[in-house]
Parts: structure tokens; C-alpha cells; sequence
């Protein structure tokens, strides 16, 4: 686990947990890459660090905790507004696979 | 190493000294409070033994005694009414290796079985007084770990640390029960190859640590041996965090480890609760019921392994007598799973 002031990241993640409350703007350096913060995001809430495609795997600890359910910009929030259980993705393969059609 | 126990009469170890007042059906509530508040020991209150099915009450009977052999209880007052399903004689009679004695208001007239209560557990409270602790191998801790107001910081802070805690316990030989909640089930799972085990285990925590899981119990069951298990397979109803707790003292845990986010309150009639908070706004407005800050994780300042072993540090200071912070604040709760529908 890497945390560095502002976040909380297990190696092999593609979103990190913020430490802060994070103004919109706010730069940050994950393994030498850059991300900006597209939107004001509370202390506890996850921040993309890599583009996701609709469909794609949210990797938190290590593992799946979840699938995007629309694309994820890199610096976007990573909340249930864009993300479903994993849970329902294991209930529903054909839903997961429809969004990557889409 | 060594914790300083309470050895009881059936070879079971306990870390409190509690006498318990139990009702056996909740239309005898007030008397149990009533023996309760006037002699110190701890009501044993609720809303079962009675209007249940055959089935029902059995199992109601059957948590109430195994919740009495809890091996922090010193003795067991049992209180009934005379005409429910709970039967005062047959609970007390059910209940090893400790003393117990029982009353009926309906035989005696509730003056005379209030004077009766109190008699009887003053002679249990003047006993249990003569016990002292005792050097015990930490082979005879049986920790259960919880989770309970989670949030954010639980899956990053304060589960992980109390895993790192939970592997320490292992290694001293102690047994470890782990019940259902979110995240970490990676870990616990990679040494696990029994596909069962892993079945069940697909919603476990990070609170059990790195150490293989040695079996799944329900909550009915005593763990075999030292070691960690998950808890599961239950057949009452009940989903608080304070249910779940109560239940997992049926198993004989002596101490609850128990990591929240919001600050939940909750503290058990008869173990200690060791609350750990990962949340640093939260545990500052809270500290005053919560025992470790675990937060300082998130930001680097301290290692999943150092919150760790200061959590096996408390303890071992809470198995020895130390007070956690809810029996400072006086919380006893009591909330017995409701077998209710087991009817065919």
C-alpha cells in the first residue's frame, strides 16, 4: 500500500481513496504519472487514475470491487453514479458484456 | 506469552468476573432489572421464551444457557415466571460448569422472589470476589473480530490492522473468529484451497489477517482448536452489529476486537469490546468510546503493522482487566438473534 498525503493506492489499482477533501484542480503524482482532479471530491472517496472503458474492472485493494458502468475519465470521482457491484457482475456477465458492446 | 485469567471450574478461562441476572421469558423483565440494580450483577434481558414453536424456544433455551457458560460469567441467576416455554429449573440445569440458582414469581410472589434474587446472586457476587487471576498461555483466548458503522476508512485502515493484530494472536496460539463483512477476502483466501471455505468466504474481511482460515463454523459451534475461523450459517433473525456480537459469545470469545468508522457505541453485557477507528474526524469526535486511532494509516504516519501490534498490545492489557472504553462508558448490551420461522 501507498499512501502519499493526499491518497490511499494498493499496487495494481486503477483508482485510489483520497485522504482530504480534494478542490477540483488538485495535481497529483501516482507511480510518475500526473492526474488532475476534474471535480471537488470529499475526504474517502475514490478518484480514477486511469482512463476506464464502460464494462471495465474497478481494481481496489488488489481486486474487482466493482465494473464501470460508463467510461471513467482518468482525475474523474469513482462513486455509484458510475460504477456497479460486483456482486451483480458476477448475477449478470451479459449486462457487463452489453456495456462493452456499447 | 501470557494473559491473566479467571480459571473456572470447566477448564475455561474468562477475562471478566461477571454474575449475570437471566430472564427466562421478557414478561419478567422488571424483576431481572430489579435483582440486577440492587445487587451489581448484569441483567440478562429479552423478548423471547414464550408464543415461539417448539423449534423456537429451544434455541432460545439453548443460546440463553450456552450465552451463561460464556467463561467470563461467574454464575448465573435464572428468573421466570412460571408459565412460559422457558422453564427457570431446566435453564439453570442447563447451564455447566458454574453456579446457578433460579426463582419463579409465580411460586414464590414477586416480593419474596425479588428477595430471593437478590439473596442468591449476593452469594454468587461474594464467591466470584474470592477468585483471583491467573498466568494463562494465550491458547485460551478466543478473540472475536467485527466490523461494524464501516466506511471508508475500515477496508484501508482499521481491518487491515486489526488482521495484522488477529495474525500476532494466532501466533501466540490464540483462536480468532471472523464474521461476514466487506473487503480483503483476497487475502484470507489465497491460502485457502478447500472450495467451500471459499464459497463461504466470498464476502470475509481483511480482519482475520494473513493466517490461513482454518474452517468455517456456525455460530452453534465451538472452534475445534487454536487458530482462525469464519463464522457463518446463521439461523436467526438479526442483523445489528450488536446481535451479531451478542451471538458470537455463544461460541466462548472472551473479547470482541471491533473496527468501526462512524463511532459505533456499542459495548457487551459480559466481554469487553476493543473498538478500533480508522476515520480521524470521527474518531476525534468519538474518543471517548473508541480505543486505537488506527488513521494515522491512510496517511503514512504508521504502518498497517504498527497499529497492529499496538491493537495485540491492548489486548492483552484488556484480557488482563483493563477497561475498553464502553465499559468505562457503562455499555452493556444484550441482543439475543430471534429464531423466529424455523416452524416447518
Amino acid at each position: 500500500m501507498s499512501t502519499w498525503k493526499w491518497f490511499v493506492k494498493f499496487p495494481g489499482d486503477n483508482v485510489v481513496t483520497l485522504t482530504k477533501d480534494a478542490p477540483a484542480n488538485t495535481l497529483f503524482i501516482v507511480d510518475s504519472d500526473e492526474i488532475s482532479i476534474l471535480r471537488d471530491t470529499p475526504f474517502g472517496h475514490k478518484i480514477a487514475i486511469k482512463n476506464i472503458e464502460g464494462g471495465g474492472d474497478i481494481i481496489k485493494y488488489g481486486v474487482k470491487i466493482g465494473f464501470a458502468t460508463t467510461e471513467i475519465l482518468k482525475g474523474e470521482h469513482v462513486h455509484i453514479h458510475n460504477v456497479d457491484e460486483i456482486s451483480l457482475m458476477i448475477r449478470d456477465e451479459e449486462k457487463k458484456r452489453s456495456l462493452r458492446r456499447s | 506469552m501470557h494473559f491473566m485469567g479467571y480459571h473456572r471450574d470447566d477448564g475455561q478461562i474468562g477475562v471478566r468476573n461477571h454474575v449475570i441476572v437471566i430472564s427466562t421469558v421478557s414478561c419478567i423483565n422488571p424483576v431481572t432489572e430489579q435483582i440486577a440494580k440492587a445487587t451489581g450483577a448484569i441483567p440478562i434481558t429479552h423478548g423471547c421464551g414464550c408464543g415461539q414453536t417448539e423449534e423456537d424456544y429451544q434455541k432460545t433455551q439453548w443460546s440463553l444457557a450456552r450465552y451463561a457458560e460464556n467463561p467470563n460469567v461467574a454464575g448465573a441467576f435464572v428468573v421466570g415466571l412460571g408459565c412460559e416455554q422457558i422453564d427457570a429449573e431446566r435453564l439453570a440445569d442447563e447451564i455447566r460448569g458454574k453456579p446457578t440458582a433460579f426463582v419463579r414469581t409465580s411460586e414464590e410472589g414477586e416480593n419474596a422472589a425479588l428477595s430471593k434474587g437478590i439473596r442468591d446472586v449476593r452469594g454468587m457476587i461474594l464467591s466470584a470476589s474470592k477468585l483471583r487471576r491467573e498466568e494463562t498461555p494465550l491458547n485460551k483466548l478466543i478473540l472475536s473480530v467485527q466490523c461494524g458503522g464501516s466506511d471508508t476508512t475500515s477496508g484501508l485502515a482499521s481491518n487491515p490492522a486489526v488482521g495484522a493484530a488477529a495474525d500476532l494472536l494466532i501466533e501466540e496460539g490464540g483462536t480468532v473468529l471472523l464474521e461476514v463483512a466487506a473487503f480483503g477476502e483476497h487475502r484470507l483466501l489465497k491460502n485457502v484451497t478447500d472450495r467451500k471455505v471459499i464459497e463461504a468466504l466470498w464476502a470475509a474481511t481483511d480482519k482475520g489477517g494473513n493466517t490461513p482460515l482454518k474452517g468455517v463454523l456456525s455460530y452453534k459451534e465451538k472452534p475445534p482448536g487454536p487458530g482462525l475461523y469464519h463464522v457463518t450459517g446463521k439461523d436467526y433473525i438479526g442483523f445489528t452489529d450488536v446481535t451479531e456480537a451478542t451471538m458470537r459469545l455463544l461460541s466462548g470469545s472472551q473479547i470482541n476486537c471491533f473496527t468501526t468508522g462512524c463511532g459505533q457505541p456499542m459495548g457487551l453485557a459480559i466481554a469487553p469490546v476493543l473498538k478500533i477507528n480508522g476515520n480521524p474526524i470521527n474518531y476525534e469526535k468519538n474518543r471517548e468510546n473508541m480505543d486505537i486511532n488506527a488513521s494515522k494509516i491512510l496517511y503514512g504516519e504508521e504502518t498497517i503493522e504498527e497499529v497492529g501490534k499496538r491493537i495485540f498490545t491492548a489486548l492483552i492489557e484488556v484480557a488482563n482487566g483493563k477497561l475498553t472504553k464502553s465499559e468505562i462508558m457503562g455499555h452493556r448490551d444484550f441482543v439475543l438473534g430471534i429464531f423466529a420461522g424455523t416452524q416447518k
